[in-house]
């Protein structure tokens, strides 16, 4: 014990575990493939570098895929030093836990010390160097359990030092050095090993030799490995074994021993050696148990310090689900970075929406609403899919045909959530009441009514897809009434529209929502000044085969007209959206709106590009497909509009149901209440308004 | 000459082999280059940077003390605790050949000790130093970091889309009227590139004999 407190005993710095995550995809493949139940100890490899550059950095061991792979040698590069390692995966937690860690590391020990016993370590030192690594995969969570113990036999028990360890630079001069270094590598390139004997001859200088060597080595010599350990006064833990090995066969050469912990770094193509160890032994300290084997440790600790196991959570780069969120997101942002810097994504994420119709138009606006990150959307229809829907509409197959039918509702929501399980879908099995349309169970209808409110209270754009007109008005009245923006799509044989209503505050009995139009207006129109769907007709909704306008003709249409105004309904969304106006956004009713979207952009100083990133915000889109036309007209709200006025609004926000079920067995009464009745009175005709392709769109 | 063939690459591949075994920076192949698209550069970072904030944790702890474990010596005089405080990252940087776009293509990931991934973010964050963050536009948009699945791996990776490479290797080029050869496309594509995401190229490199 004198010598104990005369000079210092050496602290070794274990190893710190590094795991890269392709280890962790191997596992997940090894496990499925080959391991399945099996939690047989497996043979895996690992490796430790001697080049770590800063006195901070842990001396790490790592494992990666090759792990699991022979020709594991290729890629741990110039530095690396290969290790043996014993993989364990339990298959369940309890497993895990349950596994006698002493007897584990105790198993290893033994190993080490019968290759120290039979000299083997001495021809092949890197046995002396091995990890066991216990796993446990929770795969449906995609979480890792995981403990590393680096075995190292307590053999001497203490090391005690003659002084403090030096490094190389401040011993020996620049020549000196590169001649050792000389000497390592010739040493490398014929032995490999990771553990030598350095012979100093005063004469000849350095010369390397393999370990077995130092038996008959009479000079000065140091016994010399590669130190995975950076810091200034402690070597890495291979010296412990190695220490180990040489105890057991050349006891008599221990004090006053040199050993060299080899630091060979390369930085910027200049190569340094001078951060390496030299430690002279004064002294050792034998265990005081005689046993036959020495105890082992090297369990790792945990982050908190302790002896423990670790957990990983890998669902962010594992999960499918999680992976496809992610990409899609990133998908997006590519389009931020790269073009448009100032588009606000998460606004379009964030908007939840309500698509009355699961028809053709409703399946395009919500595969492009997806395409653009929305993760919320509801369909709200009430018919069933048939044997002609799928070609045309986009969410459904043949197979959601059969048995007379899915409730295409709840059937485009599941497909939405096939096609992407980060959607937030829902089917809402719902026949819209309509005016005109005699209601027989006034229950059921007043429920239905509620029902609607509900739902587009609980979304921020309404998508106005179904296929005929009176179906329109109770959401175009109901979204007015709350404030919310609704988009309007409506296709011809080969025409369409597509218009954004204008949007307002919630009703408000204190505030004036809207007033009469002044006359002809100059220059844009706000967005709260603009008009509904309703707004430029001068007929009440009711029996839709009156009625002529393009949108109504019926449901045969040329199949492309569909997408393209389904796709420009969720662009103008996303045009609204990015403006800093929202909603309220200009449109404008200039004759220059009424040209094509090219001659816009082609203006630079135009009022509508200057809001949204993505350029002009229209009222409306009219496209003309047989001449491949598009037109942007914007008109302004009517102040006898029979679903957005004031008038109309007022009366329902007073009565409720009891007004539409009024209006629902007679629609004429909304001619009364909305003051077109007068207004037919007044007028002897009208005329058509922002049609200028009227006279060539025939019936 | 914004973009490469694949014997062209090759080309590139094989001169930073020969000059990475010289100064033993560690880059090395992976795969074939005798087969067309069959092989990619590869290079583990070359010292690991402390950026990693701990990954994330779920509601239950990441960490299992076992007070079962009796070990001989649960404080053991012989060693000393590694520094806790510091959470290192890792990396790993591959040159893969693009088919569709003819370029070179710079996949990387980098991960905390545990295996678990940086996002984007983070790694730029993380991986550009604040003087070697690209001002100009160009290289802004360069900066775009894609998620990737590795073509030959299989697994989530990051990559700068290839789709501007031809475009910034013309522009590199400027007025240089010569055709420049493989070795220096490459490098002036690596250097350019590559410091962008943490992954320094040794002026050794240029020195073409």
């Amino acid at each position: 014990m004198t010598s104990e407190e005369s000079g210092k005993i050496l602290q070794f710095l274990p190893f710190s575990s590094v795991i890269s995550s392709s280890f962790w995809h191997k596992l997940t493949q090894m496990k499925i493939d080959v391991y399945a139940l099996s939690d047989e100890p497996v043979d895996i490899t690992g490796y430790y570098t001697n080049q770590s550059a800063s006195s901070r950095l842990p001396a790490c061991l790592n494992v990666d895929y090759s792990s699991f792979e022979n020709h594991h040698a290729s890629v741990v590069g110039r530095n690396g030093i290969l290790c043996q390692g014993l993989l364990q995966n339990t298959n369940t937690f309890e497993a895990f836990k349950d596994i006698n860690k002493q007897s584990a590391i105790n198993k290893c020990g033994e190993q080490i010390w019968n290759d120290i016993l039979t000299g083997a370590a001495l021809l092949n030192p890197s046995l002396l160097t091995r990890f066991l690594l216990l796993t446990f995969a929770d795969l449906k969570k995609y979480q890792f359990y995981y403990w590393f113990a680096f075995p190292t036999l307590v053999f001497p028990s203490k090391i005690i030092l003659r002084e403090e360890p030096k490094e190389l630079d401040k011993m020996f001069t620049k020549e000196e050095l590169h001649q050792l270094q000389q000497a390592y590598d010739q040493y490398k390139t014929t032995c490999g090993q990771s553990a030598f004997v350095v012979e100093k001859n005063p004469e000849l200088g350095f010369k390397c030799h393999p370990l077995k060597e130092l038996a008959n080595l009479k000079d000065t010599t140091w016994v010399g490995f590669c130190d995975p350990s950076s810091l200034p006064t402690n070597p890495g833990w291979p010296l412990r074994n190695l220490l180990a090995l040489i105890t057991y066969h050349y006891k008599e050469r221990l004090a006053g021993l040199s050993v060299l912990c080899w630091r060979d770094e390369v930085r910027d193509g200049q190569r340094r050696i001078g951060s390496s160890l030299l430690i002279e032994i004064k002294d050792v300290v034998y265990p005081t148990e005689n046993e036959n084997i020495p105890k082992c440790l090297g369990w790792e600790k945990n982050e908190r310090g302790k002896l423990g196991a670790r957990m990983v959570n890998l669902s962010n780069s594992m999960d499918p689900e999680r992976l496809a969120n992610s990409a899609v997101d990133l998908n997006l942002k590519l389009m931020k970075w790269r073009l448009l810097p100032e588009l606000n994504l998460d606004v379009v994420q964030n908007t939840k929406c309500l698509l009355l119709g699961a028809g053709t138009l409703g399946c395009y606006v919500a595969r492009t609403l997806m395409a653009w990150g929305v993760r919320h959307i509801t369909f709200i229809d009430n018919g069933r899919v048939s044997y002609s829907n799928p070609v045309r509409q986009s969410l459904y197959t043949f197979k959601d045909c059969l048995n007379g039918g899915q409730a295409k509702a709840e059937s485009a929501a599941n497909s939405l959530r096939e096609i992407f399980p980060g959607m937030i879908s829902r089917g809402i099995d719902l026949r819209i009441p309509m005016p005109g349309h005699y209601v027989t169970d006034a229950e059921e209808v007043e429920k239905d009514v509620q029902l609607l409110a509900d739902a587009i209270n609980e979304h921020d754009v309404v998508f106005l897809l179904t296929d005929t007109r009176e179906s329109r008005w109770l959401p175009s009245m109901l979204s007015a009434y709350l404030g919310k923006l609704v988009i309007n799509a409506a296709l011809g044989f080969d025409t369409y529209l597509v218009m954004r209503h204008g949007q307002r505050e919630p009703w408000n009995p204190g505030q004036v929502q809207s007033e009469k139009s002044k006359g002809v207006m100059r220059g844009a129109l706000v967005g709260r000044q603009l008009g509904c769907y309703f707004c430029n007709d001068v007929v009440a909704p009711g029996d839709s085969t009156k009625d002529r306008t393009l949108d109504q003709q019926c449901t045969v249409t040329r199949p492309g007209i569909s997408l393209i105004a389904s796709g420009l309904a969720v662009e103008l969304m996303v045009s609204v959206l990015q403006h800093p106006e929202g909603g309220n956004a200009s449109a404008e009713i200039s004759t220059a709106a009424m040209t094509t979207v090219q001659q816009h952009q082609q203006e630079p100083d135009n009022k509508g590009i200057s809001g949204s990133p993505l350029g002009v915000v229209p009222h409306s889109i009219r496209g003309f497909l047989h001449r491949h036309q598009q037109v942007l007209p914007a008109t302004e709200a009517f102040y006898n509009c029979t679903a957005c006025s004031p008038l109309v609004l007022k009366r329902y926000a007073e009565e409720g149901y009891a007004f539409l079920s009024e209006v629902f067995n007679n629609p004429d009464c909304l001619e009364q209440v909305s003051g077109l009745a007068d207004l037919h009175k007044d007028i002897a005709s009208i005329e058509d308004w922002d049609y200028p392709e009227s006279e060539e769109s025939n019936d | 000459m914004g973009n490469i063939t694949w014997e062209e690459f090759v080309v590139g591949v094989r001169h930073v082999l020969a000059v990475s075994d010289s100064i033993g920076d560690g880059w090395h192949v992976r795969g074939s280059l005798e087969e067309h698209g069959g092989g990619y550069l590869a290079k583990r970072m070359d010292y690991p940077v402390a950026i990693g904030e701990p990954s994330e944790r779920t509601a239950e702890d990441a960490t299992i003390d076992h007070d079962s474990v009796t070990e001989p010596y649960e404080n053991d005089p012989c060693s000393i605790d590694p520094d806790s405080s510091f959470r290192p990252v890792y990396g790993e940087f591959h040159v893969l050949y693009s088919l569709a776009h003819a370029v070179p293509t710079l996949y990387l990931r980098a991960w905390r000790r545990d295996g678990s991934c940086l996002e984007a973010q983070e790694l730029w964050r993380g991986l550009t130093a604040a003087e070697r963050r690209p001002s100009s536009d160009e290289s802004e948009r360069l900066r775009s970091l894609t998620q990737q699945e590795h073509p030959f791996l299989g697994e989530p990776w990051y990559h700068l889309h290839p789709c501007r490479t031809a475009d910034l290797m013309d522009q590199i080029a400027g007025n240089d009227v010569d055709r420049v050869d493989a070795k220096r496309y490459f490098i002036r594509w690596m250097s350019t590139v590559a410091p962008l995401v943490g992954c320094p190229v040794s002026h050794h490199y240029a020195s073409f004999r």
